[in-house]
């Protein structure tokens, strides 16, 4: 029988898509990819990383190419002007060397590894050295490596039976092993998360854009790991060496501190090990061995590791202490980018991530536009909500606002209790033309919630920019802003009411005279707001009132 | 030779052909009273018999010479005619109010808005006979018959019911 030798190489064969400036799609392996991103030709994107891994494989590039950097005492600003080879042959000695293979004769960065006692890339030696089917591994198929948790709307990811190409495999290990939440007994998590399961676990993705292609970003994204190594040790407390954590031996019965992690760690949720490739050079089996531990005991209690991507709050628990924010149920919406960028949630207020705080050097004296990207997927108990992923073009004042979000906060203060008090008006408005009358009933929430659903949308498109606008006004004490915004909602409300009036069930026979009485009622109760707001009503004269001139 | 494209006379735009529709309505309405201040009282019968089923006679014929209407009025103004003659044209008074002012129930008014627009025509009449020899917008109501279109309904149930809420104001206790 022929064994099958270690391989592919992540460090040195060319795995990788990566789409040039021009569109033509290239391959390189790892370190010639982060060559590339740090002083090369500019990439415009990874073709071949589907939308829910690119956070994990942003996260992995980042944390890969500034340990390297660290490990070399290079500055990235030191490997943007270096040659893009010999950077790329540098890059590669370190990371092995990080991950303790300095020779690169151990195939720790393999893919497949023959020799259970040695790690194969992202897949831990077995505990006693054993073969896989010889100890407590279970034979999978490749649709295990995905961080979905099965539900009825994903079984296409989790139940079918897949063969993934090398490229396609390493993506859904990094998407496994960073990215997979608490899945029962023996099913422990990766790290970087708020909580291990339900609402708010996952490692959510918060992260800036520079520009059109990814090259910029990356500098800045390396950059800020660099500069917050000192404070990770400090204030996070990994102050250990352990980078490559799937490098070292693990029994799944003991976690090991997060005291001794290196601050760019590369995070490792299972026990695993691929299956040799078919003679397609697919993967298509993967063994899974459960642990009765995490692999990290968390001291942070919260995911608060040091990762430059991780947007947090207060802890409910312990408001003194901060936890990742995990993506929720409702997604990126405008008032969770709101808190999540100015801390406007009064009773947990957000900290961006570290990522989006440092903005303001990578805007300084630029020109380039400014996007912040929110990526991540949402869970319930026992099961995938789904992917959210939002990118925001930045305003200029959104450099002020980070560092003194005070303005911000304050407009906030008033602005988005508008929003309730005009879909509360709306919801009235509903309930006239279902029944006749404002007050609510039992059972009637399901069919009237289309006009707030309108409005909720037309406010998300523009909430950030009237937000930002109204600070910088409140800044130089122009307040005109609050009618401003009331007349806007005023005019967003009737529109929604309009285009939705059709959905709400109504009595046929008295369907104008309700019509007629919500949508006055409706006026009438926006006017109200809009004049307490100090504006003049918002709406246009209605034709009807418009005396006819003939 | 260049050729010189042949050029035809394009539609008046949207705007323009309304105002053509209500420039008409105010001139036959100024041509009717007209009638009635002179005491022609067979031309007045003749517009008031005028029925879209029948070939109409030269009352009508001489209105649509007189203010050029389209052919594709015709069968409109057919309707309108026999009405315009029994309610005059009394600029500002909205037809939805004046309805409301004269007793028809709610129901019966909604049954009418509901109709499309040949039965609202045909059924104008019958609804209209409660205000008697009453006057109203006929610039308002012209328009709404011609295009019958759902804002023009709203309209008129606007100022139907609205004047209603007046004397039964809609319960302002509000929402959630």
């Amino acid at each position: 029988m022929t064994t099958i030798p270690a391989g592919p190489d992540v460090l040195t064969d060319p795995l990788f898509q990566a789409t040039g400036a021009a569109g033509a799609i290239i391959r390189l392996p790892l370190p010639g990819l982060l060559a590339r991103l740090l002083s090369g030709p500019d990439i415009i994107g990874f073709p071949g990383v589907a939308a829910e891994q690119r956070g994990h494989w942003w996260r992995f590039l980042v944390r890969c190419a500034a340990k390297a950097l660290h490990e070399r005492g290079w500055t990235v600003e030191q490997a943007a002007v270096a040659n893009v080879a010999e950077l790329e042959d540098s890059l590669r000695q370190a990371l092995y060397a990080a991950a303790g293979d300095a020779d690169g004769n151990r195939g720790i960065w393999a893919l497949y590894q023959p020799d259970p006692a040695r790690p194969g890339f992202l897949q831990p030696p077995t505990p006693d050295g054993a073969e896989p089917a010889a100890t407590k591994y279970a034979l999978n198929s490749a649709s295990v490596l995905t961080s979905a948790i099965g539900s009825k709307n994903h079984e296409r990811k989790v139940d079918v039976t897949r063969a993934l190409d090398p490229e396609q495999t390493v993506y859904a290990l990094i998407e496994l092993q960073l990215g997979a939440i608490f899945g029962g007994r023996g099913n422990y998590p990766s790290q970087i998360m708020g909580s291990a399961s339900g609402a708010g676990s996952g490692a959510p993705f918060m992260g800036v854009r520079l520009g059109t292609g990814e090259n910029a970003s990356f500098r800045h994204d390396v950059a800020v790991l660099l500069s917050q190594w000192d404070r990770i040790r400090g204030d996070h407390g990994l102050r250990g060496q352990r980078w490559a954590l799937w490098t070292e031996p693990w029994d799944g019965e003991s976690s090991l501190p997060s005291l001794q992690l290196d601050p760019a760690f590369i995070p490792l949720a299972r026990l695993i090990r691929l299956g040799p490739p078919s003679t397609e050079d697919r993967f298509d089996t993967v063994w899974f061995r459960a642990s009765n531990k995490p692999r990290i005991d968390d001291l942070s209690e919260g995911g608060d590791l040091g990762d430059p991507f991780t947007p947090r709050v207060p802890d409910a628990k312990n408001p003194d202490r901060l936890k990742v924010r995990g993506t929720l149920e409702g997604g990126y919406g405008y008032a969770e980018i709101a808190n999540l960028l100015f801390g406007t949630d009064a009773k947990r207020p957000g900290r961006p991530s570290s990522s989006v705080q440092a903005l303001r050097s990578a805007m300084y004296g630029g020109d380039v536009a400014v996007r912040v990207v929110f990526e991540g997927t949402a869970y319930e108990q026992g099961k995938t909500v789904g992917f959210y992923r939002r990118e925001i073009l930045m305003p200029p004042s959104v450099e002020t606002f980070l560092v003194d979000p005070g303005p911000v906060r304050e407009v906030h203060g008033e602005l988005f209790p508008r929003v309730k008090d005009v879909k509360s008006a709306l919801n009235g408005a509903a309930r006239i033309l279902l029944s006749g009358a404002p007050k609510p009933r039992d059972g009637d929430v399901g069919k009237i919630t289309a006009p707030t659903e309108r409005l909720e949308a037309l406010v998300d498109r523009r909430y950030l920019d009237v937000l930002l606008d109204g600070a910088e006004r409140h800044s130089r004490d122009d307040e005109t802003w609050r009618a401003d915004w009331a007349r806007q909602l005023e005019r967003w409300a009737i529109e929604s009411f309009q285009d939705t009036k059709d959905t709400i069930p109504t009595a046929t026979a008295r369907r104008y005279e309700r019509e007629v009485r919500a949508l006055d009622w409706l006026r009438h109760r926006l006017r109200r707001l809009t004049e307490a707001a100090g504006g003049n009503a918002a709406a246009a004269p209605d034709p009807v009132l418009k005396e006819t001139t003939v | 030779m260049n050729a010189v494209p042949a050029t035809t006379p394009s539609a008046p735009p949207a705007a323009e052909s309304e105002r053509t529709l209500a420039t008409r309505m105010a001139g036959v309405a100024a041509y009717l009273d007209q009638l009635r201040r002179t005491n022609q009282r067979g031309t007045l019968a003749e517009l008031r018999r005028l029925r879209p089923e029948t070939i109409p006679g030269d009352a009508f014929w001489s209105l649509v010479d007189r203010y050029e209407i389209p052919r594709s009025e015709e069968a409109f103004w057919l309707a309108v005619l026999p009405l315009m003659v029994r309610h005059p044209h009394q600029r500002g008074v909205r037809p939805g109010k004046a309805l409301e002012a004269a007793g028809i129930s709610k129901a019966r008014f909604e049954r009418w808005l509901r109709l499309d627009r040949d039965a609202a025509r045909r059924e104008a009449a019958r609804l209209f006979s409660k205000l008697k020899d009453q006057g109203f917008d006929w610039i308002s109501l012209g328009h709404a018959l011609r295009h019958w279109s759902e804002a023009n309904r709203y309209e008129l149930a606007r100022d139907f019911f609205l004047a209603r809420e007046r004397r039964e104001p809609t319960s302002t206790d509000g929402a959630d």
